[in-house]
């Protein structure tokens, strides 16, 4: 086989461009890799760029969504990026959903959402130690959980897929 | 008289992509062009036509070495020269064994090339292009082997369309009216792909028999 589609780690964000076609060999070992890399050290968010596609057919976007769920599973967010006008028309008439993914327009707007995010969560943990500092604090337990599972908006994301 | 034109360069570029790479193709008919001194939007006469298929045979010789190849591609150039009422893509076929993943890219470049040559606009091919990535699937991921039949089409009262067809000798599908419906949901995508073709295309048959193997035809028709 030979080939296979790297994934770049940009601070604590992962990035993966798929520009070959995808086999069900490259999607398992991306599946994996993701998941080790994941795991290897501190990730907030996985990027998958897709503009490098010519046919975005039903394949590859389940093969997108399973990543993505795996991912999710293991506390990191996916931004599906580079989908481009008649990729967008094509799966809406197909009526394929990519439940469970979330998409930018373009890799900037992706990193933009994820920087976002990344902080409005260190404002959010700012905020709960302030309170503790000034006294016993009474945080709603579901406040409390939100945060050490890493985001509110997250858990929203799973369960709308 | 435009539109003889455009559908002249877009011919020759459809042409020539069939024996060489889109690179060579594109320069090879730049120069052309630049030898008669027409610009690549311009209008050409009949004349002007037959001076860029003498131009591109020559240069040929370098890409395409098989003679006979090479007779082909400059037949089907000149074909492109053909005035107004014969302009419209003749009916032809492009046949694709699916055998490896290959395959199905393969095939789905045959099919943009067809779709280019018959006019369809850029959303249309990339429909065209999908459809055939979902039938080129299924064969692979559920036959193994088969093969795809891409054909411009010419229908009285002008129509063009572009029509593909899907066969294979695999296990068949035995609920074909549930997989239709839009109500099978398999893990491993194959209802999907079926529906996805029946929806981007405009005329969609299917028939299967469980054991024997599955058979599709679809259709697109230029607006």
């Amino acid at each position: 086989m030979g080939r296979t589609i790297p994934i770049i780690r940009l601070y604590d964000t992962l990035l993966v461009s798929i520009q070959i076609v995808l086999s069900d060999h490259l999607v398992k070992e991306l599946k994996e890799n993701i998941s080790c890399e994941v795991r290897r050290r501190r990730t907030n968010g996985l990027v998958i760029e897709v503009s490098g596609v010519d046919v975005f057919d039903s394949y590859i976007a389940r093969s997108i969504r399973d990543i993505a769920q795996i991912a999710e599973l293991m506390g990191t967010p996916t931004i599906l990026a580079g989908l481009d006008a008649g990729m967008a028309i094509t799966l809406v008439e197909m009526n394929m959903h990519m439940s469970g993914v979330e998409t930018a327009l373009n890799l900037e707007n992706a990193f933009d959402i994820l920087a976002e995010r990344r902080k409005r969560e260190e404002q959010e943990g700012g905020a709960l130690i302030a309170d503790c500092e000034a006294g016993p604090a009474e945080v709603a337990v579901e406040d409390a959980q939100a945060l050490i599972s890493g985001s509110t908006r997250r858990e929203r994301h799973a369960d709308d897929a | 008289m435009q539109t003889t034109h455009r559908r002249a360069f877009e011919g020759f570029i459809a042409v020539l992509r069939q024996h060489v790479n889109v690179i060579v193709a594109e320069s090879l008919l730049d120069l052309a062009f630049k030898e008669i001194g027409k610009a690549k939007g311009a209008e050409l006469s009949e004349g002007e036509c037959q001076k860029v298929v003498s131009l591109l045979g020559g240069s040929l010789g370098v890409w395409v070495k098989d003679g006979a190849l090479r007779e082909e591609c400059i037949k089907k150039l000149r074909g492109c020269c053909a005035g107004a009422d014969t302009d419209a893509p003749t009916q032809q076929s492009s046949a694709v064994e699916i055998k490896s993943e290959d395959d199905i890219v393969n095939a789905r470049q045959q099919a943009k090339q067809h779709a280019i040559t018959l006019g369809f606009n850029h959303t249309d091919q990339v429909k065209i292009m999908t459809a055939v990535s979902e039938a080129a699937r299924n064969i692979y991921q559920y036959a193994r082997t088969g093969a795809i039949l891409i054909t411009s089409l010419l229908i009285e009262g002008g129509r063009r369309a572009i029509e593909i067809q899907s066969s294979d000798r695999g296990p068949g599908i035995g609920n074909l009216e549930e997989v239709l419906s839009g109500q099978y949901r398999s893990k491993t995508g194959m209802g999907l792909g079926i529906l996805s073709c029946k929806r981007l295309m405009d005329d969609f048959q299917i028939t299967s028999q469980l054991g024997q193997g599955t058979r599709i035809v679809m259709r697109k028709y230029v607006i």
